[in-house]
């Protein structure tokens, strides 16, 4: 070999080694999905909540669990002082866009390893319809928990952990990484180490920045295109979902776990978008059936320990104006999203803490009034806010016809 | 295992190297090429059973026509013709089956009543490019352009994995005479070069083309069935994909080009920046080059010769004033480049948006060939057209070649004719929410985030790569890295750089204080890389980011053909 070609394939391969090796300590070092349990800093928010959380909630050893969507991880503060101590540590498993079973799976992966005194799950209206599949996820995801769904232990969880170790030598880890690193000199959202999703200084002026009205307008706008699916496919109640909810108490019963289920507070633009796309019956029903089905559940095993709240009526937080010069509203980012603000009530209220109340807990005796009651809320909200009905009418009426011009072309 | 995969990178490649070298030591280059064969059939068969099975099936076919028409008994003109007709016909049938499996399949299961499972259909890889190949084999024969086919060489020739994938359809011509060169210096007089190629074209696979698929899948595959896109959605997505179309098979012509050349061989080249074209016609010359050289050979010229001699055509030409000769005989040959790229859309598919595909082309290229006639009598003034046409003509072929990829990517033609409505106008300029906010009083450009701003910048930057700067195979002109690659007159775009350098060079007024820096890009234009260390650097870094982007990515698109 000549010299030349040598220096060439020496400098090409010295170079490449050390860039690839670069990459890989770095990667190891800040540790940005905690595979490896250190965390000397917290992942950036927007690490991959699904892959690190599976890891980390091992890591954390809880002694209760907060489950839901992306409202919870946001909404819910797991260190607040409203919980019991008894149940502390507490790990937040609020994952983005969670679907029931989802949550369903994520308590099977934590409770076959150790048990659990409290599981508090925020429950969405949209989760439950059959607009999704809702009975599955993804591969890369069940592969990971320790445990298949029928309780079995998961025989591919090795190869699955070897598969998110090998992320070392990935660019996505490469720019999570950097990310968290980036976010903590900044300041800017990241989870903490109890999986909570942290609106820094820096993450609440940016918000703040952007105005609540553009925040509040591309949610509205998703919310609209969703309900207006749902409604088009004859919305309904998936009664697997339910038989998911079930499992869920089954779980939680069979390992001696307390359960407390609560509908997630929603901002009145989209109770009043579902309410024009017609779906306020079902999701009326729906309130109905799943305080049927805990009820039904308690009577059946009586020392399960079951309540429902719902926080989802038109209470001052969530009627609160959405204005052209709004930086940020007290109770919401956005209309499915709720502040801490909103958050603590909730924890404070569910744990019979003095303070404002903005919920009630569910049971078939007064169900029918607590509806009857959000419904007055509802006219109350209309007459006295009619811009913020009229904002909200707007932009559905200006989605629907675009929609309804688009299925004419079709 | 894809080039783009570790399996390939870290292990296939490593171990293939080593026994190559070990091997093409002895001075008996039947082991190195033992080797090769050998090696390649472990990567077919990573492919799956099934497409062993394929390529062996087909190799061992076309093997047996070749030997029956170089037989003695084959100077029988008839034999001869007719084991050249049964052998295409039987690689056509072989396509045509595997293209419409799940078709047939599905006949069978209602009128026979069988029971195929046909979610585990599985595509062969690289069956069309092999079939072709096979074609081009035995017409090689045939035509009696081959007299001697060596067993060895023929294996190695039909199983050479560096181009088994995703081609390029190589002649044997091409291939044998370089095998007989296996030497122990084989490797290290080219691993330079193929370094070079594999690192550029991992690069291009896995850190540009694999970067964008997100975009197009979420424009062409999880848009709502009813939603109709507005005109900058549309034409974000398909300008998108223009690119990672570009990116994809341009990254895995380097990398088979790389990994061949590791062994000496050079394939042809297959790809030379296509949205530099400034027609149609040009615009297939430059793209997918092997297979456009074989449809013009096997399928346009026999068409066109055909199309020629009618007596009415010859009575046409003959009669026809001088000036109107050449355009008439182009008006003739229309229904040649109909069949031609309708063959090519059917090569890749045989579903309507492919059917779509080949024929707008068919359209675009028959109006340009028309042009081309035309042209002369219109606008006489050469230099006046180029000075229009060059930059135009390049828009022109570029919104022609995207719109047509429209229907390469969609799932239907149904959801192309959707896509395509959008790019028009009909659903709007901008998406139906950012009109919505006006009406709210709140201003459009404040919903761009930092996201969509990064991708559309990402997008622009990557048209001006893709159209102004040199490629791969210019970067690396001094090594003659592919088969056929000439080099070509300097683009007018590089050329207009040059010449502005030049200028700054010698007028005293336009002088520029940094000499180097355009003495250093003039001789990047004209000589291309030198193999130093800061190359070699810049070559590692390209090839580190594409390893790291792995993860990320999938299987090459033209896979799948």
């Amino acid at each position: 070999m000549d010299a030349h070609t040598k220096y060439f394939i020496s400098t090409w391969a010295v170079t490449l080694g050390a860039i690839v090796a670069l990459a890989v300590i770095f990667n190891v070092v800040v540790d940005p999905y905690r595979l490896l349990g250190w965390n000397l800093l917290e992942p950036a928010s927007g690490v991959d909540a699904r892959l690190f959380k599976a890891y980390e909630v091992m890591h954390a050893a809880p002694n209760a669990l907060i489950l839901g969507s992306s409202s919870v991880e946001l909404g819910i503060d797991a260190n607040h002082p409203a919980w019991p101590h008894s149940d502390r540590p507490i790990y937040n498993l609020g994952i983005p866009a969670a679907t029931l079973y989802l949550c369903y799976r994520y308590l099977q992966h934590v409770l076959f390893s150790r048990p659990l005194k409290l599981v508090v799950l925020g429950l969405d209206f949209e989760s439950f319809t059959d607009l999704q599949r809702n009975d599955s996820i993804e591969p890369e995801v069940e592969s990971r928990l320790t445990v298949n769904r029928d309780g079995s232990i998961n025989q591919e969880q090795g190869r699955a952990h070897a598969r998110d170790l090998l992320r070392g030598i990935s660019l996505t880890e490469l720019i999570d990484s950097t990310a968290t690193v980036v976010d903590g000199i900044t300041d800017d959202p990241n989870f903490d180490a109890s999986g909570d999703f942290v609106f820094n200084r820096s993450g609440l002026g940016e918000l703040s920045s952007q105005g609540a009205m553009r925040t509040f307008f591309m949610l509205d706008v998703y919310i609209i295109q969703k309900a207006h699916r749902l409604s088009r496919a004859g919305v309904r109640v998936d009664p697997q979902v339910l038989l998911i909810l079930r499992d869920i108490l089954h779980l939680c019963d069979s390992h001696g776990t307390q359960v407390i289920l609560f509908i997630n507070p929603v901002h009145a633009d989209l109770l009043e978008i579902w309410d024009s796309e017609g779906l306020w019956t079902a999701f009326e029903d729906w309130k109905r059936q799943i305080t049927a089905l805990t009820h039904e559940y308690s009577q059946a095993h009586v020392h399960s320990r079951i309540s429902l709240w719902d926080f989802s009526g038109y209470h001052s937080y969530a009627t609160e104006g959405v204005r052209r010069d709004s930086r940020l509203l007290e109770g919401y980012f956005d209309p499915y999203h709720y502040t801490r603000t909103v958050g603590d009530v909730i924890v404070r209220q569910i744990f019979g803490q003095s303070g404002p109340h903005l919920g009630t807990e569910l049971t078939p005796k007064n169900i029918e009034a607590h509806l009857a009651f959000i419904r007055e809320q509802q006219q109350e909200y209309r007459n006295r806010q009619p811009l913020d009905v009229q904002r909200a009418r707007l932009l559905y009426e200006g989605i629907v016809s675009s929609k309804n011009n688009d299925k004419a072309r079709h | 295992m894809t080039f783009s995969s570790y399996q390939f990178i870290l292990i296939f490649v490593p171990v293939t190297i080593a026994g190559f070298w070990f091997t093409a030591r002895s001075a008996d280059r039947r082991w190195a090429m033992g080797w090769l064969i050998l090696t390649s059939l472990v990567f077919c068969a990573c492919a799956g059973v099934k497409t062993l099975a394929v390529i062996v099936t087909s190799v061992a076919g076309n093997y047996l026509c070749a030997r029956l028409m170089l037989s003695g008994n084959s100077k029988c003109l008839r034999l001869r013709a007719a084991v050249f007709s049964v052998g295409v016909c039987l690689n056509i049938m072989l396509l045509v089956y595997f293209k419409r499996e799940a078709a047939i399949l599905t006949f069978s299961n209602l009128v026979l009543g069988t029971r195929f499972d046909l979610a585990r259909i599985v595509f062969p890889l690289g069956v069309s490019f092999l079939t072709f190949q096979m074609i081009g084999f035995l017409a090689d024969i045939y035509r009696r352009r081959l007299k001697e086919v060596r067993c060895l060489d023929y294996l190695l020739f039909s199983f050479f994995f560096p181009r088994v994938v995703a081609g390029p359809i190589v002649r044997y011509g091409e291939l044998a005479p370089q095998f007989a060169r296996f030497t122990s210096r084989t490797l290290r007089e080219h691993a330079p070069v193929a370094i070079c190629l594999f690192s550029i074209g991992l690069f291009k696979k896995a850190f540009i083309a694999d970067g964008l698929a997100p975009f197009v899948t979420q424009a062409f595959d999880l848009m709502p069935a009813d939603e109709a896109p507005s005109a900058i959605t549309a034409w974000f997505a398909s300008l998108a994909f223009s690119l990672q179309i570009y990116f994809d098979f341009s990254g895995y012509t380097d990398m088979a080009l790389g990994v061949a050349r590791l062994f000496g061989v050079r394939l042809p080249m297959n790809f030379n920046s296509p949205y530099k074209a400034k027609s149609i016609v040009e615009f297939w010359s430059r793209s997918h080059i092997t297979l456009t050289l074989f449809l013009t050979e096997y399928v346009f010229s026999p068409l066109m010769k055909y199309l020629l001699q009618f007596r009415l055509s010859k009575a046409l030409l003959t009669r026809a004033p001088n000036q109107f000769k050449h355009l008439l005989m182009t008006v003739m040959i229309c229904p040649a480049i109909f069949v031609t790229t309708e063959v090519s859309g059917l090569w890749h598919g045989i579903s309507w948006p492919f059917i779509c595909w080949g024929t707008l082309h068919g359209v675009y290229l028959a109006v340009n060939q028309i042009w081309r006639a035309l042209r002369p009598l219109v606008w006489s003034d050469r230099r006046s057209y180029e000075r229009v046409m060059n930059p135009a003509g390049l828009v022109l072929t570029l919104a022609c070649s995207t719109v047509a990829l429209v229907f390469y990517r969609a799932n239907s033609v149904g959801s192309a004719l959707s896509m395509l409505s959008g790019m028009a106008g009909l659903n709007g300029f901008l998406p139906t929410e950012w009109a919505l906010l006006n009406r709210l009083g709140i201003d459009t450009w404040s919903i761009l985030d930092f996201q969509s701003i990064r991708e559309f910048s990402w997008i622009i930057v990557l048209f001006l790569v893709v159209t102004l700067m040199p490629n791969s195979m210019e970067i690396l002109k001094g090594f003659q890295p592919a088969l056929n690659f000439h080099v070509n007159p300097v683009p007018s775009t590089v050329s207009m750089a040059r010449s502005a350098g030049q200028e700054a060079i010698t007028s005293p007024t336009n002088a520029s204080p940094d000499w180097g820096a355009i003495r250093f890009i003039q001789r990047f234009m004209r000589e291309g890389i030198r193999l130093n260390r800061v190359t070699a650097s810049l070559i590692a870094l390209a090839c580190a980011l594409g390893i790291l982007a792995l993860n990320d990515g999938g299987n090459f698109i033209y896979a799948r053909f």
